[in-house]
């Protein structure tokens, strides 16, 4: 009822909205008396979408706010208008995916136009997000989580950059880049190596690293872990080293029991994740197919 | 659109003939149609939807190396396994020459040129098992049709191997896939409103279930579980005996494990905050220097200015809360009586509605239930027990009768259930009731199983002595129990080893974090003068605006 009412007013600003402009191209162009006209109009149309969104009905108020943001494209306020494609792509966000990409993209042009690279990353990794979850292209997902990696790191704010980056190495080794989700592990744990108070994680990064070497090849797997001992000596000592060396004995023997019994003594210290679940999957599903040689499709 | 090849694709298993269009309207969009032996479309798809695999029915590896286009789809078969099985661009030559004496096969005509590529059901094992695999549980659901927008009603259902729909209207089986190609599960919302699971298998196809009863998070919490024990069972291996389950060692290097994980993440938390710290002190810089122009601007000027600054420029950081690390609490470590199984399982009490993961445990004269922080739920005293039904080898229930009151029942869900079941039914004789279907599963499932749970019995015996062990069913000797418990040291050599290590890294730790946090305090000092001193000049500065205006 209140909602009903709520639209109804929300179109009738609207309407009024455009007429202002209209009529600002019509006898005042480039005027003055134009301009403000217009300015009347973006205010009507950020209350018009204030009231679609009370009335939930987001991709109105999307549409009013990406009004009200060309507008202010036009008076020159690129701030504004930035903060109004914002506002457009959450609204969208509710419902069109699609279209509340393309509202952030703007804003994110306006954003690096104007140096700010930070919002414009964080930005990035909401659409990031949008491909994640509602449109599930996880290859855009990642593309825009590099780039927005990329600008943190620009930004010197490596740690934000961090966490971009190991996004972009969980869902490459999940879609079997595993080249590509090792140079990722191994450059964060390189990076955090050296950090008081980073250095504890750095052997969760090497240990993932190690594990994507492990999928594709054996024996990388055992090279890389030597040279992971060498350059991080607290990683020899690590429950996830250790875990490492007993799969790799477990594989080389092709003893899926042994291989097992390790995984789950390690669960019991620490539950794995879901990611290191599909690793070790993957991995014990090699010793299987190999052991029972049967033509177990991949 | 024009049709650019076609082909009779012959599935031998059903003996229907299939065409194959593909039509090529544009490149980006493919459409690949089948048609049955008379002419019907069966169905069609369009080849840049994503496409992966699942194993368990028909694969169309080969077809898809011989269209040579990097994303295919496969038939579907009308004997009830109705489409779905997509191969992706990984499929490789030899794997074909490998597959050779499959069971089933597809014949690719083009023009004169007949291949006939032979393959099986992929994974005929798989699929062998899932059918004559025990049925764990089903929900009724809906599920997202990728290819047609729209969800179907029917049946989720989750055998150990693997995770199956069902539609309600034709009994079709619309998706299967078995648990060990799932990538991640994951507890989402469809259009933000309803709640849904979602299962992404390899290749990333997501699989969306809506409208699940009896609620969203059981359904997750069982498959979860059973995914994971995918991994953490072997076939060889049986049920966690008590040795590998809780030596007090590993109970607390468990906890201790998990103290440092979290005290890892807060460091990781701080340092992030430290540098965000810096980036608002850097601002701050600007900000000034901005405030010494407009300084300077307003001196020299004498006409109204414009001022440049808006309030939102002013983002305070945000308050900093040193989060330290939440001792976790201690589940009763010290435990008197011996174990005999513990395993992992899904815990609902009465109503399905509030299912958790946990762990059930089997002592000499008692049921326990954990939750996952190991915080005991209840625990059942063994002669209180009044009844415990089995209602599938997977699922049992346990009952305590209060006379007034409301009963105590757990039901609970693991897939380590037949051994235990096992146990059950040795100690509590009497009061286990095999039900409906699970009097025959239950049987033939304890019987399958017999040769994995065989070392439980060894290690079992071992512990408590086959005597003893036989005289608990009738009598409940309780004064043999205390001994079980003091056969094991409590804590051993390594873990204390272990222990150290991680103790002394906490340590370090604690200090890292300690002088990081008296950095950012530093830091904020000055973050806060620097605030106080812009704070004042624009004040100052809004004055000299007022006289000038």
């Amino acid at each position: 009822m209140d909602n009903a009412g709520k639209e109804r007013e929300a179109v009738q600003l609207m309407a009024e909205a455009e007429k202002r402009v209209k009529s600002s191209h019509s006898f005042l162009r480039g005027l003055f008396g134009g301009n403000t006209r217009i300015e009347e109009a973006c205010e009507m149309y950020t209350r018009a979408a204030n009231m679609f969104k009370m009335a939930k009905n987001w991709s109105a108020a999307g549409n009013a706010f990406c009004q009200a943001a060309k507008l202010h494209m036009q008076l020159q306020s690129k701030h504004d208008s930035a903060t109004s494609f914002v506002d457009a792509g959450n609204a969208y966000k509710k419902a069109d995916p699609q279209e509340a990409i393309n509202c952030l993209n703007a804003a994110i042009d306006i954003y690096t136009d104007m140096g700010r690279f930070t919002i414009a990353a964080k930005h990035h990794i909401t659409i990031a997000e949008i491909y994640e979850t509602e449109l599930v292209d996880i290859e855009k997902a990642i593309a825009h989580y590099e780039q927005s990696a990329d600008y943190y790191k620009g930004e010197e704010s490596n740690s934000s950059a961090n966490k971009c980056l190991l996004k972009v190495a969980a869902y490459a080794a999940q879609l079997e880049q595993y080249q590509k989700a090792i140079e990722i592990y191994e450059q964060v744990g390189a990076n955090t190596m050296d950090n008081p108070l980073l250095k504890y994680s750095a052997k969760d990064y090497f240990f993932k690293a190690a594990l994507c070497h492990f999928i594709v090849d054996e024996l990388n797997a055992k090279l890389a872990l030597e040279k992971y001992e060498e350059m991080f000596p607290a990683f020899t000592d690590s429950r996830e080293c250790k875990l490492l060396k007993k799969l790799l004995e477990a594989h080389e023997e092709q003893n899926s029991e042994a291989y097992t019994e390790a995984v789950k003594e390690f669960d019991s210290i620490s539950r794995l994740d879901q990611w290191l679940t599909t690793m070790l999957l993957r991995i014990k599903k090699s010793i299987q197919g190999d052991g029972e040689g049967d033509g177990d499709l991949k | 659109m024009s049709v650019v090849w076609k082909f009779s694709v012959t599935l031998r298993f059903d003996f229907s003939l299939f065409l194959l269009c593909i039509c090529f309207a544009n490149e980006p969009c493919t459409l690949v149609c089948f048609h049955d032996g008379v002419g019907h479309p069966h169905f069609q798809c369009r080849t840049n939807v994503h496409i992966s695999y699942r194993v368990g029915l028909v694969v169309m590896t080969s077809l898809c190396l011989y269209l040579s286009r990097k994303d295919f789809i496969s038939p579907s078969c009308r004997n009830g396994l109705r489409m779905s099985c997509w191969s992706g661009p990984r499929s490789c030559p030899s794997r074909c020459a490998q597959l050779a004496e499959g069971r089933s096969s597809v014949r690719v005509t083009e023009g004169m040129d007949t291949e006939t590529y032979v393959w099986p059901w992929c994974g005929a094992a798989d699929l062998g098992k899932m059918s004559s695999d025990v049925c764990v549980h089903s929900w009724p659901c809906s599920y997202y049709l990728d290819l047609e927008k729209r969800w179907v009603s029917g049946k989720l259902s989750l055998t150990p191997h693997s995770l199956k729909f069902t539609a309600d209207r034709a009994g079709e089986v619309l998706m299967g896939l078995p648990l060990s190609s799932v990538v991640a599960i994951r507890k989402e919302a469809s259009h933000f409103i309803f709640r849904a699971v979602t299962v992404l298998e390899r290749g990333h196809v997501k699989h969306w279930f809506g409208s699940l009863r009896p609620s969203r998070d059981v359904v997750f919490n069982i498959i979860e579980h059973f995914w994971r024990e995918l991994l953490l069972s072997g076939q060889g291996t049986g049920v966690d005996v008590p040795s590998s389950a809780g030596t007090r060692g590993q109970e607390l290097t468990g906890l201790m494990c998990s103290s440092q994980r979290r005290l890892e993440v807060t460091a990781r938390v701080l340092h992030h905050q430290g540098e965000q710290l810096d980036s608002v002190m850097r601002g701050l810089d600007r900000m000034e220097s901005d405030l010494d122009v407009a300084n300077r601007l307003l001196t020299e000027l004498e006409s109204p200015s414009w001022w440049p600054f808006r309030s939102n420029f002013w983002k305070r950081a945000a308050e900093v809360k040193p989060r330290e690390a939440t001792s976790v609490a201690g589940g009763e470590l010290c435990r008197k009586e011996g174990v005999m199984v513990q395993v992992p399982a899904v815990i609902s009490q009465r109503t399905e509605s509030h299912a958790q993961p946990g762990r059930l445990t089997v002592l000499v004269s008692a049921l326990e239930i954990h939750n996952s922080s190991s915080v005991l739920l209840h625990r059942f005293q063994r002669e209180d027990v009044d009844d415990i039904k089995v209602h599938s080898p997977y699922e049992v229930s346990i009952r305590q009768r209060f006379i007034g009151k409301p009963d105590v029942a757990y039901r609970m869900i693991s897939a380590k259930m037949p051994e235990v079941i096992r146990i059950l039914e040795v100690q509590f004789s009497k009061k286990v009731q095999l039900l409906g279907d699970a009097a025959v599963l239950g049987s033939s499932g304890a019987t399958s199983s017999a040769g994995q749970s065989w070392p439980v019995w060894p290690e079992a015996s071992g512990l408590m002595g086959c005597a003893a062990h036989r005289e608990l069913p009738e009598g409940g000797q309780e004064g043999g129990q205390p001994q079980l418990q003091r056969a094991q040291p409590p804590v051993s050599e390594e873990d204390t080893q272990e222990l150290m290590q991680i103790l002394s890294k906490l340590k370090e730790l604690a200090l890292d974090t300690e002088a990081e946090l008296e950095r950012q305090d530093a830091a904020l000092d000055g973050i806060s003068t620097a605030v106080d001193r812009a704070t004042l000049t624009m004040h100052k500065h809004n004055q000299r605006m007022q006289r000038l205006t």
